[in-house]
């Protein structure tokens, strides 16, 4: 015969023997101090006397008076094992051990060190990281130099590229060794192993450091690196936020800055763009695309500052940065396709050219046509004397500025030659533009009047429209301009620009004479 | 003896895993999942896995919800939260590092 005890676990009564109590109460006992100092003890302890008690009533088998005797707990302990066997006596469970200290090990010996792309650590594609780990670097540096090259020598992004492609990419744990040069000796492996399988476990404890919003994951940083990092990252933020700022201001508000005058004002950036350009349609795709990777950059550089200065790692930066890297290189694309669409407009030259012949004792030049251009309707002057470079109006645009040559006479007669000159994508094109070029003078016996700026239609474009007038003066003849005289002597060069009425001549001995 | 150790390390790392594993396609409580790892021929004592359990839990990448059971004391159901799930996407590829490593080496 022998003497029970009543317990319960969570509520479910047993019966146990007293010997066999004993025992139980011993094992927990042992349990718990091999748990002392251990997160979580209360639970696991719980846990395990769940066991039990499911073990119990497998046991029982639905007769709840079946007393648990002593063969009875000896099978549950053997069952679930002695505490010493799976608790572990620090408790603290490897955490001490750190990849920091991993990766200080003094067995370097550089056989055979191979340069892999450290896809793990990579940035875009691991190239830079790559390098660092085969010359023992911070990856800063690396990604600074990269961008030092990139930058002043050209051949950087290709270079990048290139390595791209070639390199492969640190997969195995073999790989993993040569690219930090460690010989692949099956001891070597064996400890990349182990390591491995501890990191499992340590993952963990990173894991939670990670959820607890640590965010500072990076393993072995050297302080150097770490400031370097700050700095720039300080400095793409600055760069980031003005250049924002800059392409907020003038995406939203579309100023118009231009000083191309208009029956509305002042253009906007698009509006003078468009011309230039030929094609309308065309012009809006090229201005979505500059803008749409325009602000791509920007972000990236804003996001890479804020990662750099708070040591932030986020997972989609991978991703990111190869968008931005793709965005850049559309966007050199695209200045490429914009400077050649450019040029080949204006490949070809024209000139167009007709002439008076006055024959009169002396010429009298004016510059007041009536335009059919009112300045003073405008509604943005800059100032009295200065008049907009270009202007466009009524479907036309106007310019102020062309040049007056004065030369010889070959005869007694006064030939006035307006020279129209263009450019265009191909001749006949050329031609049509520069006979597209409207300059009016009117002839009143020996007084000619021209108009102040000349004019062409706007469907033409922008496309290096201009007029040069050349007066042939007769020995002994003079040409008053707004009343003053011009006489020709020998070797003197005369440049005028008209509307100002403000002349230069450069006489041959040096002297240079000028008059408002 | 080294064996041992090194043994043992190698279990332990692997144990976490496992247990992740178990949990990613349904809900278990704790016999069940002793009973797959032994069929799976790995635990060799139960005692092994509720100090992991709690761990797993205690970083929140378990969470358990009790249930009454007719036979018996109630049981916790553990499952996987979103944070274990991906945890046990990165224990994979580690995994898979390792298998392609020891392929290599012991060819």
């Amino acid at each position: 015969m022998k003497k029970t005890t009543s317990i319960h676990i969570k509520g479910i009564q047993f019966i146990v023997e007293e010997t066999a109590f004993e025992t139980l109460q011993s094992y927990l006992n042992r349990l718990e101090s091999k748990l002392s100092g251990t997160e979580g003890k209360t639970e696991i302890i719980e846990d395990i006397e769940l066991r039990i008690a499911e073990l119990f009533s497998d046991i029982q088998a639905g007769n709840t008076s079946r007393v648990i005797v002593q063969e009875d707990v000896d099978t549950c302990m053997a069952k679930l094992g002695e505490p010493e066997d799976y608790i572990d006596g620090s408790g603290a469970d490897n955490e001490n051990q750190s990849s920091a200290e991993y990766m200080k090990e003094d067995n370097f010996k550089r056989t055979d060190k191979k340069l892999y792309r450290d896809v793990e650590k990579a940035n875009i594609a691991g190239v830079c990281s790559g390098l660092a780990a085969y010359f023992s670097v911070d990856v800063i540096i690396v990604r600074i130099l990269f961008l030092i090259i990139l930058f002043f020598a050209g051949f950087g992004l290709p270079l990048y590229i290139i390595l791209w492609i070639v390199l492969p990419k640190a997969t195995s744990h073999v790989d993993r060794l040569r690219m930090q040069g460690k010989p692949v000796t099956v001891e070597n492996v064996r400890d990349e192993v182990e390591m491995a399988a501890k990191r499992m476990s340590e993952e963990s404890s990173k894991f939670a450091r990670k959820i607890n919003r640590d965010h500072n994951v990076q393993q072995g940083i050297n302080s150097v690196g770490r400031v370097i990092r700050v700095i720039i990252g300080l400095f793409f933020l600055f760069i980031g936020t003005t250049a924002c700022v800059t392409f907020l201001i003038f995406l939203v508000f579309q100023f118009n800055i231009i000083p191309v005058s208009d029956a509305n004002g002042l253009y906007s950036a698009h509006q003078f763009t468009s011309l230039f350009w030929e094609n309308t349609s065309e012009l809006n795709i090229v201005w979505s695309i500059g803008l749409f990777v325009t602000a791509v950059l920007i972000a990236y550089v804003l996001i890479s500052g804020v990662k750099l200065v708070f040591n932030m790692s986020f997972k989609w930066f991978k991703y990111l940065s190869r968008t931005a890297l793709a965005t850049f290189v559309i966007g050199v694309v695209l200045m490429f396709y914009i400077g050649t669409s450019l040029t080949t407009q204006f490949l070809f030259e024209s000139e167009v050219e007709r002439t008076l012949n006055i024959d009169a004792p002396a010429l009298y030049l004016e510059t007041n046509l009536e335009n059919n251009l009112n300045i003073k309707d405008q509604k943005f002057k800059i100032n009295e004397n200065n008049r907009f470079w270009l202007v466009s109006k009524n479907g036309r645009i106007y310019h102020s500025n062309y040049s007056v040559h004065y030369i010889e006479s070959k005869d007694s007669l006064f030939h006035v030659t307006v020279k129209s000159k263009s450019q265009g994508p191909n001749q006949s094109k050329a031609n049509k533009n520069a006979q597209n070029i409207d300059f009016k003078i009117l002839q009143n016996g020996d007084t000619l009047s021209f108009a102040k700026q000349y004019n062409y239609p706007i469907q033409d474009k922008i496309r290096g429209q201009e007029i040069e007038l050349y007066i042939q003066i007769p020995a002994n003849k003079s040409v008053f301009f707004q009343g003053k005289e011009i006489k020709l002597e020998p070797d003197d060069k005369i440049f005028n620009q008209v509307p100002t009425s403000r002349g230069m001549v450069i006489h041959g001995d040096g002297k240079i004479e000028i008059w408002n | 003896m080294n064996a041992e150790n090194t043994q043992a390390q190698m279990r332990k790392g692997i144990l976490e895993f496992c247990i992740l594993s178990i949990l990613k396609k349904k809900e278990a409580y704790p016999s069940e999942i002793i009973d797959r790892l032994k069929s799976a021929k790995l635990i060799v004592v139960e005692g092994t896995l509720y100090p992991l359990l709690t761990r797993l839990k205690n970083m929140e990448l378990l969470a358990y919800r009790w249930e009454e059971s007719p036979s018996g004391p109630p049981r916790k159901y553990y499952k996987l939260t979103e944070n274990g799930q991906q945890f046990l996407n990165e224990l994979n590829d580690t995994w898979e590092e390792l298998q392609i490593a020891v392929q290599t080496l012991t060819k």
